[in-house]
């Protein structure tokens, strides 16, 4: 047995915590955050440039052909500093492809992924707010070797900046990928206004959206589904995780610092409490994860649970340690200038996204019944 | 245990219902400014606003089953207000009723009731927050004046109030070792606090709104520069301020009028979920959804019950802990905090004990020495690379301030660390860097700083 990251593994984190501190510090954050685009260009590119865009992609399409344990090291730093880039998208959107697309779809799309020439994302969810297989009712109809299609999605992860998306769709009984570039005749997108504002997310509507057969994914189905659903969930959990423990750790730091009574309030029980309970939630649900990417990448059967349990463990965390860190910094938590509103906020993002902890609950509980 | 009223109860119930029929229908704009005119117009010809205050100064006089009567209903029907001074309402009025002298009370309180104009709250400041009785905001008197310097933090809405209600230091541990006047050294820092009334646009107050995390402004902060206040605008006696302000609470505070609110927002929440979509259907049938809506419904019934038990102590004339005042949700925040650092206070006597023993009373230094010593604190623990220190004792020689033996400082300083940091921040350090001679040595101090 052996639980823990390799070497190489720790100074992959090292490299992106560097990266992170040098380019995008808090402060840009907060500058990014109020441009309309939300990121930085410049430094998307040189997401590329560094090869983590690829990571997960196949060595023969442009990537580094690395697995999902290896992408939380690099998310967990990216969710510290609360980095605004469709980063998560592109990966999530990569990972459809990889796990649905032909080899000759993936040649085609993959390698732009990578190279940061493309932002893509997945458009999952519906107005029926169903995190599974049973909530996508946007239509695609058969016209010739294609499909159209029709409906809705919404949240959909960095829409107002994607340049394609890869768009689950029904026919009938079955469920389908499609991808979809946003400049085809019949897309429209919207920004929606979000409490996180260092995280985009948009509607996109279709209208009789005509897909050629070649962009509709050869090997999709509801098993490659849940299994895309898998792989995003732990990579937003990853993220989550690195924010929670990055809001903890400027608590204890204020904490430290702040006295009141004649002393730093970080020696008060009152204080000292809660801020362990944090830590204990933070490294918890960072185990689960752990495990849960390690499934995925064997393809262990219990992958499912794991990554459910992590989710719903990881985001009520966060939720909590978002409100109690705004608490712990007393008035100045609620200020603008201090940085606990912005986890706060991510954490309010993150909760529902790629299902709740209900849903994820839910979930793990049936998957052990089954 | 009965939870049934008397007739004489019910009757008032009837009224205020009849009165909501016809001053608030169904679909009113409860939010248009000539509506709120009106309706602030007619609960104040009911006198229904400061409702509990005595009839004499022009509240409704009513007993404690009346007010919660009326706040009940107005709730219930998601009324506007009852008066739009909410501070002055909530406690500025009530200390001035208990402590105020009768000119004072001529002066303020009917303003109070029209809503004439906003009070503010002068209490926190940066060093002190939960801690609050270890405010430093210097005051001194001369002659028929008290002479105030300091700052106050996180302030709510200074910037559209017209008075604010300041607690300043008088004397106590953190001022000089002699209060002015002649008065001994309170044994304790809740003595030497005074209560002031201060019109916010005295020559010398300053407000800097600060923003908060949903990118508005709603408090600031507020500077005190040699602001001079007529004597007349103390409440209560000088060192009596902690007192005036904490047990300004003589109203009815059980709460069940607020838990009505969360009843009527706990409906809607409800009824959001009805429409709303989870998991495919509608959010009210999830059962996670249920489960989280049953709990909220638990925990606003246990504050409900709480309140009336706390009620029934009330009408049977059993004091009611400062513990009740948990009970109070959103509109008694501020209220709660200080009743919260009473008993947190009360709950470390042992600080307070050390802290009043690290400060023994020492010959105070020559001008020179206090300019250098603030120099090569400041370069030694803030790594200042440049400071200018001057003294503007001299301006305020004769002040009875001057004589307390504390000196008046001009501070400009340059530092890398301050670079990035906020003007609050950057102050922030200033004060702990210079912590040791704030006590004695410093009794004023007007800072500059830069990156
Ligand atoms: C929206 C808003 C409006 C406000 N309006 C006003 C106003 O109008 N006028 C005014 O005077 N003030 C106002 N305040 C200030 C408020 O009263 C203070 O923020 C509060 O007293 C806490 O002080 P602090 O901010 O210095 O936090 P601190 O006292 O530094 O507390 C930081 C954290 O430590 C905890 N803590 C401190 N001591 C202990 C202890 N002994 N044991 C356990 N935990 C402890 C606190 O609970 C808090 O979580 C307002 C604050 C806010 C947020």
């Amino acid at each position: 047995m052996n639980f823990g990251f390799t070497e190489e593994q720790d100074l992959l984190r090292r490299e992106v915590r560097k990266f992170l501190d040098a380019q995008c510090p808090l402060e840009e954050v907060r500058k990014l955050m109020e441009t309309p685009d939300g990121f930085s260009r410049a430094l998307w590119k040189q997401l590329g440039e560094l090869g983590w865009l690829g990571l997960t992609i196949p060595e023969k399409q442009g990537g580094a052909g690395l697995g999902w344990v290896d992408l939380v090291v690099v998310l967990e730093e990216m969710g510290a500093t609360l980095f605004p880039s469709p980063f998560l998208a592109t990966t999530i959107a990569a990972a459809a492809l990889r796990e649905a697309g032909s080899d000759a779809q993936q040649a085609r799309w993959l390698p732009s992924l990578a190279d940061s020439s493309c932002i893509a994302s997945l458009a999952f969810l519906e107005p029926s707010d169903r995190w599974d297989a049973a909530g996508v009712a946007l239509a695609g109809r058969a016209q010739g070797k294609g499909v159209v299609l029709s409906g809705e999605k919404v949240q959909v992860l960095d829409a107002p900046s994607a340049d394609l998306f890869v768009v689950a769709f029904r026919s009938g009984n079955a469920i389908s990928l499609a991808v979809v570039e946003r400049n085809a005749a019949g897309v429209t997108v919207e920004a929606t206004p979000s409490i996180d504002q260092t995280r985009r997310v948009g509607r996109v509507r279709f209208e009789n959206v005509a897909v050629a057969a070649d962009a509709v994914l050869s090997e999709a189905s509801e098993a490659t589904l849940a299994r895309v659903l898998d792989l995003a969930t732990a990579a937003v959990t990853a993220e989550v995780l690195g924010a929670a423990g990055a809001a903890l750790q400027i608590t204890v730091n204020y904490a430290k610092q702040r006295e009141q009574f004649g002393s730093p309030i970080g020696r008060f029980q009152g204080v000292k409490h809660p801020l362990a309970e944090m830590l204990v939630d933070v490294e918890s649900a960072k185990s689960i994860l752990y495990y849960a990417a390690w499934c995925l990448d064997e393809r262990d059967p219990d992958a499912a649970r794991a990554v459910s349990l992590a989710k719903a463990y990881a985001s009520e965390a966060f939720a909590r340690i978002g409100v109690d860190s705004v608490q712990l910094h007393g008035g100045v938590g609620y200020t603008w200038e201090y940085d606990p509103h912005l986890y706060l906020k991510r954490s309010k993002w993150a909760r529902p996204a790629f299902g709740d902890s209900d849903f994820h609950y839910d979930r793990a509980i049936s998957i052990g019944e089954q | 245990m009965d939870f049934h009223f008397t007739p004489e109860e019910e009757a008032f119930r009837s009224e205020v219902r009849a009165f909501l029929d016809e001053n608030l229908p169904a679909g009113a704009n409860a939010n248009a400014p000539a509506f709120l005119a009106e309706w602030t117009q007619k609960v104040r010809a009911k006198r229904w606003v400061g409702f509990s205050w005595p009839k004499e100064v022009g509240g409704g006089g009513a007993s404690i089953m009346q007010q919660v009567i009326l706040k009940e209903e107005m709730a219930k029907r998601k009324a506007p207000p009852l008066g739009t001074c909410f501070m002055g309402l909530a406690w500025v009025g009530p200390a001035i009723i208990q402590y105020g002298t009768p000119a004072q009370k001529q002066r303020f309180i009917p303003d109070i009731l029209d809503g004439k104009y906003q009070w503010c709250t002068g209490y926190s400041e940066p060093a002190s927050g939960s801690d609050l009785a270890s405010l430093q905001c210097k005051c001194v008197r001369e002659g028929d004046e008290y002479v105030v310097n300091g700052q106050k933090i996180w302030t709510s809405i200074a910037m559209w109030s017209k008075w604010i209600i300041l607690l300043v230091r008088t004397g106590g541990l953190d001022s000089e070792g002699q209060a002015p006047g002649g008065a001994m050294r309170p044994a304790s820092k809740h003595e030497g606090i005074t209560c002031l009334l201060v019109p916010m646009d005295t020559k010398g107050i300053t407000v800097r709104p600060i923003k908060n995390m949903s990118g508005g402004s709603m408090f600031a902060e507020v500077f005190f520069d040699a602001v001079r206040v007529p004597v007349e605008n103390r409440l209560g006696e000088e060192g009596q301020g902690w007192q005036v302000t904490v047990s300004a609470l003589a109203h009815e505070r059980s709460s069940i009028a607020e838990v009505e609110g969360l009843r009527r927002k706990l409906e809607e929440l409800k009824e959001l979920a009805r429409k709303s979509r989870k998991n495919g259907r509608a959010a009210l049938e999830d059962d996670g959804i249920r489960r989280r809506i049953a709990r909220f419904e638990a925990k606003i019934e246990g504050m409900r019950f709480n309140g009336m038990r706390a009620l029934t102590k009330q009408l049977r004339g059993e004091p009611l802990g400062t513990r009740s005042g948990w009970r109070s949700l959103a509109a008694l925040r501020a209220l709660v905090a200080r009743s919260r650092n009473r008993r947190r206070h009360t709950e470390h006597p042992e600080e307070h004990h050390r802290r009043a023993r690290a400060r023994p009373p020492e010959g105070l230094m020559s001008t020179e020495d206090r300019v250098q010593r603030i120099e090569s604190l400041l370069r030694e623990k803030l790594g200042a690379t440049d400071v200018q220190v001057v003294d503007e004792s001299h301006k305020h020689r004769g002040h009875a301030g001057a004589a307390g033996g504390g000196g008046h400082f001009r501070v400009t300083i340059a530092s890398p660390r301050f670079a990035g940091l906020s003007l609050v921040q950057a102050q922030r350090l200033v004060y702990e860097a210079l912590g040791e001679m704030m006590t004695h040595e410093i009794h004023a101090l007007t800072i500059t700083t830069r990156g």
